[in-house]
């Protein structure tokens, strides 16, 4: 500390040695004129500096001066001093007047740079707790743990203080799955020895047995001479973003397998399609009718996946499609919904009846008609549904009831096969009558006869 | 169809199981074995029913689908596997699908071509047999006559075959 007087009157201060030398003022004299102290005195600080002089030299004040300021080093650097003194005033009345400030000064450097360290260590804490991601530091040498934020806790489901008690980087691995435990630690090492890393491991929280994705980034932490002291890491939870991508690749996988199964079922249409050796023209219309039925299946599929195709809109949209007179047929209107693998067989088998029926049967005779009716019933334990295509009031061409094509075998064969159903198709006098069976188990997303709305039980 | 059709007596007294949920491809499968003189054991659709036919019948070779209704399933592959029935895995699944103990299992994408179906069934078939050294498969493939097909039989895992439509 050293001590300052400063004569307002013949504007020079004079200091001691301790004080000149606070100032880095040069030697010779102890007296100095405000434009010398000025010179070394940060450029930011020399306002304030005059400030106070004046608020200390107000007749109307108390006279008090303090400030902190800046003082320039012959390095460069500046060092923090703090000033403080009281002003004297002589004369009365308005002759009243201040002479003198005398005060002292002293080095406050150390305690602003330990406040500022402090303030930011506070600042860097309050983000270490609030952030969702785990921050932590080890000691180089022991590789303990020295700082964990509390996303510690929720990430491992571990408690703080079990997490750092004992040999803690032992305890951490433990956490981690077997798989995953080598690698990991040797990551921790890696860092030691001046690396920065980034890597993915699993661990096992103990609190739930559930297993989570973490992306660690470690970087070493060096004292000003390089040496690693510390190992700093972020640990991200990235069980979100690896389920995420682990379903989109099953999602890929599984839209993959439908669209080769799909074209696969194209080529097998095709090919018995053409089978029975008719004409172009009606191969073409066949191969329409059939391709845009498989469309509405897969239309209808995508626009609620997972939920399944409600019968009844499945076999209105097949009868409307062929432009099929509303006065000819009745549809059930009880509420089924069909699983994706039914859906495709009964949405081809109901168009090849209705494209039957527009042909041949009754609904090219103004006296058919078509009743379509489903229902649930136990066989054998099970639960089926059965599903009848009643035509009526159709006379019955001679050459008709030969007629083994697509819409038999897919009902007789296809049905059976793929859906441990059973198939019939009966021509009898008054029209044909087609049954298809199959047990809902799998077949059927969910099922509800009862009249209130709602299909999903 | 193709020449794939024609009678080959390689394939005589041999047994062949077709696994597929898919009826069409299933019987298009069975359909293509039964021309080339081959005993067509199912086409079964069910996973159920496949471990049945393999644990109630005398099964030489199998070709199976991966998806049966429910997503992909491996038990019948692993089934056939374990009891050293060489088998061809027909599929519109990726083959990075396959799990680390069917990896190398002969593969075909679909949609498939029956040529191409009934050939590399010859060839993988042939493949496990004669390291097992079991008849009557040891001198298939010298006596064997690819359909339309060219050999190509050097690509061991997954033989990528040329064919005339």
């Amino acid at each position: 500390m050293g001590t300052w007087d400063y004569d307002l009157v013949g504007n020079v201060c004079h200091f001691d040695e301790r004080a000149r030398k606070l100032y880095n003022l040069s030697s010779g004299s102890l007296d100095h004129r405000p434009e010398g102290i000025t010179a070394v005195v940060h450029p930011d600080d020399v306002g304030p500096m005059f400030d106070e002089i004046r608020k200390a030299s107000d007749v109307d004040g108390d006279g008090r001066y303090e400030i902190d300021y800046r003082i320039a080093q012959t390095d460069g650097s500046y060092r923090w001093l703090r000033a403080w003194g009281k002003a004297k005033f002589e004369g009365e009345g308005p002759a009243r007047r201040a002479v003198r400030i005398v005060g002292a000064t002293r080095d406050v450097t150390n305690e602003k740079t330990a406040r500022a360290l402090r303030e930011s260590e506070e600042r860097l804490r309050a983000f270490g707790e609030a952030s969702q991601d785990v921050l932590w530091i080890r000691d180089a040498e022991t590789l303990q743990w020295e700082y964990l934020t509390p996303a510690f806790e929720t990430i491992y489901g571990v408690s703080r203080e079990r997490a750092l008690a004992g040999d803690n980087l032992a305890q951490w691995a433990n956490l981690i799955v077997p798989e995953d435990r080598a690698h990991a630690t040797s990551q921790i090492v890696r860092v030691r020895d001046g690396e920065r890393v980034s890597f993915e491991f699993r661990i096992k929280r103990p609190s739930d047995g559930e297993i989570r994705w973490l992306r660690d980034t470690d970087f070493p932490i060096r004292d000003p001479n390089g040496k690693v002291v510390g190992i700093g890491g972020i640990g991200h939870d990235i069980t979100k973003d690896r389920r995420a991508a682990d379903r989109q690749e099953m999602l890929t996988a599984e839209l993959q397998h439908r669209v080769r199964n799909i074209l696969a079922n194209i080529r097998s249409i095709i090919g018995r399609t053409a089978g029975n050796g008719a004409a172009i023209s009606e191969f073409r219309d066949h191969l329409e009718g059939r391709l845009a039925a498989l469309a509405r299946t897969q239309s209808v599929l995508t626009r609620s996946p997972g939920e399944g195709v409600d019968l009844e809109v499945l076999v209105r949209e097949e009868l409307l499609a062929q432009a099929a007179d509303e006065k000819q047929f009745t549809v059930s209107d009880s509420r089924v919904r069909l699983a994706s693998k039914a859906a495709e067989a009964v949405t081809l088998a109901i168009h090849e009846l209705a494209t039957n029926a527009v042909k041949y049967g009754a609904l090219v005779q103004p006296s058919g008609r078509i009743d379509i009716a489903w229902r649930t019933e136990p066989r054998n334990g099970v639960t089926w549904l059965v599903l009848d295509w009643i035509e009526r009031g159709v006379s019955i061409a001679p050459d008709r009831a030969s007629r083994q094509g697509f819409g038999t075998e897919l009902i007789t064969r296809r049905i059976p096969y793929e859906l441990r159903g059973t198939g019939t198709m009966d021509l009898r006098t008054d029209g044909l009558h087609a049954e298809i069976a199959f047990p809902v188990e799998g077949a059927v997303d969910s099922l509800s006869a009862r009249d209130d709305g709602k299909a999903r039980t | 169809m193709t020449s794939g059709g024609a009678k080959h007596p390689e394939f005589e007294g041999i047994s062949v199981l077709v696994v597929d949920d898919d009826y069409y491809q299933a019987t298009d499968a069975a359909d293509a074995f039964a021309k080339v003189g081959a005993t067509v054991i199912g086409p079964c659709g069910h996973v159920d029913q496949a471990l049945a036919s393999i644990e109630s019948t005398a099964i030489d070779c199998a070709v199976v689908d991966l998806n049966l209704g429910l997503g992909a399933s491996f038990d019948v592959p692993r089934c056939l596997k374990n009891r050293g029935i060489p088998l061809l895995i027909v599929t519109g699944y990726d083959e990075s699908m396959l799990p680390p103990d069917l990896k190398g299992t002969s593969w075909l994408d679909k949609p498939v071509h029956r040529t191409a179906l009934v050939r590399t069934m010859a060839l993988s078939a042939t493949r496990v047999r004669r390291a097992e050294d079991r008849a009557p498969w040891s001198n298939l493939t010298a006596s064997f006559q690819p359909f339309d097909v060219p050999p190509r039989a050097t690509h061991p895992r997954r033989p990528r075959l040329r064919y005339r439509q």
